[in-house]
């Protein structure tokens, strides 16, 4: 079958109207989402999956990427209008955003940001269509040494790709691995640190400890934050940008997308850094650099692009290698294993019906995230109005009864709870939160990988130096750990807008 | 600065790294694992040392960014606000803990009722009428859900629900 014959399939099971309406609700929370600060996809697609426990995996893919792709949306209104970035992915757009809003032209800073998601959702999805079959055929050919070099280059790309101090996202990396180490051991069966606890014995559930470092954690934090009511009191005039306008944005957006894609295939890198890199392009490139930082607009497109395709970008190492490129495509992750589905380079051929539907879906999601980006930011903006202190009682409510419904057990619910007070201190001292979360999932299939690895050497290490494309890897792997540390020695120092 | 928080942070992880260390070196090693040179232990003790390293080097660094006091931003909040929040954060946390410990004893729905209304007014201060509708509201509507929609049976209480 042709990638046309797979997609038309494809959209034949995502236009099922049962499909469709979780679709439509998907973006219509993801947008929600996206507009409230404070809360992102991340912790909107992990709260939300137990209540797709009992739906089918189609439908429950579906709903889950609607509420991703709608939160990429939603993220950026309220940067734009209030300078409270819905998102972390958005918090750059707020920069030449909101000076575009104060200087009457939000109208022109929404409708331009719309266009641009929806071309970077478009494109990310082509991408995904032609290059994930590739390369999950090719990773076919993969053994455990590649697969251990594969996870090996992204655990260093969460952690040194990671906006912040390299020290601290390393630490942070590496807390995830020591968390990954509790549990069964998966060669021997041997109980390792559970301390006699039975419900550790298949190890800490990391969609739990999402819930704490992102729910529970930011709810919490939160309650501290005085936030009167925020609603854009403003007009809102032609969000629909005029031919001209489009052109002057169009080269900001062709840039932003492609970045923002290439950016969100490397595990790790995430949206946040896509949109950051993709800012500091257009205010280099800019025809007007005067302007940058006064409401430019094509630093308003570029990012607002570039957080899109690469939250597109993301779902290539998912679904074609079974590698999560971020703490969303995690639980997207946790999605198909609750379901049974095993992500990685058979999905395509396994589970043909459900990997089309879910790339239709993502089409039918980007047209109608700028369907809702357009028209009804001013009907969605109203959720603003909801305080965040009952938003966050009804989060904290929510997160017990998610992580009770993962195994019918408290332990989870202990988990939540542990880890929403380390998640809280990580913020407090400046540490990122999701290299925890990718290491701890990454963590037990590298152990996997290279005990293979060595059981096929006979416990010899040079099996990692005899194929060329491991060499490759192990070295792409060391050199993302050593360049943040030779650029800061040797490089020039780039300032950074705050 | 928070220093004594990083440097808390630091020994704490330097702690766990030592008792990883320690029970991983403990873990039998089943002959029929010798072929591949590598047992169930050495994979954590390996992660731990690395951790310990790195805390330790984190440690270090506290006492190498010491320096001139910064001068205070603008717009800053001041104390009184700083405190407020304090309170607020160590109460919504007591609340929350306080109320997964009730779970188990009273039941999902009359935990979740009590939970919802004592954080909304502590926190909130709306009308107390607004603060009784949500609060049997929200777990109503989440026992609802998951509940009978979904059938996730939900902690029970003495009283059946």
């Amino acid at each position: 079958m042709s990638i046309f014959q797979h997609l038309s399939m494809g959209f034949g099971i995502a236009l099922i109207p049962s499909n469709l309406a979780y679709i439509v609700l998907g973006q219509l929370i993801g947008v929600s989402v996206g507009i409230l600060p404070g809360i992102n996809a991340s912790m909107a697609v992990a709260v939300l999956l137990p209540i797709t426990f009992g739906m089918t995996p189609v439908a429950s893919l579906l709903l889950l990427c609607g509420i991703y792709m709608g939160a990429m949306f939603g993220g950026s209104i309220t940067s734009i209008l209030l300078r409270v970035p819905g998102t972390s992915t958005a918090a750059v757009i707020a920069l030449d955003g909101y000076e575009m809003t104060r200087q009457g032209r939000a109208g022109l800073a929404l409708g331009i940001t719309a266009i641009g998601s929806w071309i970077a959702g478009t494109f990310s999805v082509i991408v995904l269509m032609s290059l994930g079959p590739k390369l999950s055929h090719l990773a076919l050919a993969f053994g455990p040494p590649e697969y251990f070099a594969l996870i090996f280059v992204g655990l260093t790309m969460i952690t040194s790709l990671g906006t912040g101090s390299t020290l601290k996202g390393l630490l942070a990396g590496v807390f995830g691995l020591f968390l990954g180490t509790v549990g069964m051991d998966p060669g021997t069966g041997i109980s390792r640190f559970t301390f006699g606890i039975l419900g550790l014995d298949n190890g800490i559930d990391f969609i739990a400890v999402l819930i704490g470092m992102f729910a529970v954690a930011q709810s919490l934090e939160n309650i501290q934050l005085h936030m009167g009511s925020m609603l854009y009191k403003g007009k809102m005039t032609g969000l629909l940008p005029s031919w001209k306008e489009i052109k002057a944005g169009f080269p900001s957006i062709v840039r932003g997308t492609v970045l923002g894609n290439f950016i969100g295939m490397l595990p790790g890198a995430g949206a946040t850094a896509a949109a950051f890199m993709s800012y500091s392009l257009e205010a280099k490139m800019s025809k007007e650099p005067e302007m940058v930082g006064k409401g430019d607009l094509s630093c308003v497109a570029g990012p607002g692009s570039a957080d899109n395709a690469a939250a597109g970008g993301a779902l290539v190492p998912l679904l074609s290698l079974g590698i999560p490129g971020s703490e969303t495509t995690a639980v997207l992750l946790g999605a198909l294993m609750i379901h049974g589905i095993s992500p990685g380079p058979m999905l395509f051929t396994q589970h043909t019906q459900l990997v089309w539907a879910t790339i239709a879906s993502l089409y039918i999601a980007n047209c109608l995230g700028l369907v809702f980006a357009t028209a009804g930011i001013k009907p969605l903006t109203q959720i603003l109005r909801l305080p965040p202190v009952i938003m966050s009682s009804f989060i904290l409510v929510m997160s017990v009864v998610g992580a009770y419904s993962i195994n019918n057990s408290l332990i989870e619910v202990w988990i939540v709870v542990i880890f929403g007070f380390i998640g809280l201190l990580m913020k407090r001292l400046d540490f990122p939160v999701a290299p925890v979360i990718l290491a701890l999932v990454l963590g037990p299939m590298a152990e996997k990988s290279f005990r293979q690895a060595l059981f096929m050497s006979s416990g010899s290490l040079a099996i990692f130096f005899e194929r060329p494309l491991t060499v490759v890897m192990l070295a792409l792997g060391v050199l993302s750990l050593v360049l943040p540390y030779i650029l800061a020695r040797f490089g020039k120092k780039i300032p950074v807008d705050e | 600065m928070s220093d004594w928080r990083d440097r808390l942070v630091a020994a704490v992880l330097v702690c766990l790294s030592v008792l990883w260390v320690y029970k991983a070196v403990k873990l039998p090693f089943p002959s029929f694992t010798r072929v591949a040179g590598i047992g169930p232990g050495h994979y954590p003790a390996g992660v731990a040392v690395i951790m310990g390293f790195l805390a330790a080097l984190y440690f270090i660094q506290t006492f190498r960014r010491r320096g001139p006091s910064e001068p205070e931003e603008e717009g800053e909040p001041d104390e009184a606000v700083e405190k407020a929040d304090r309170r607020a954060l160590w109460f919504g946390s007591a609340l929350f803990v306080g109320y997964v410990i009730l779970v188990p004893i009273t039941g999902f729905l009359l935990a979740s009722i009590v939970f919802v209304f004592s954080f909304i007014t502590v926190m909130g201060q709306y009308r107390l009428i607004l603060t009784a509708f949500l609060a049997g509201l929200i777990p109503i509507l989440l026992w609802v859900l998951f509940n009978r929609l979904l059938t996730v049976p939900l902690p029970k209480g003495p009283w059946g629900f």
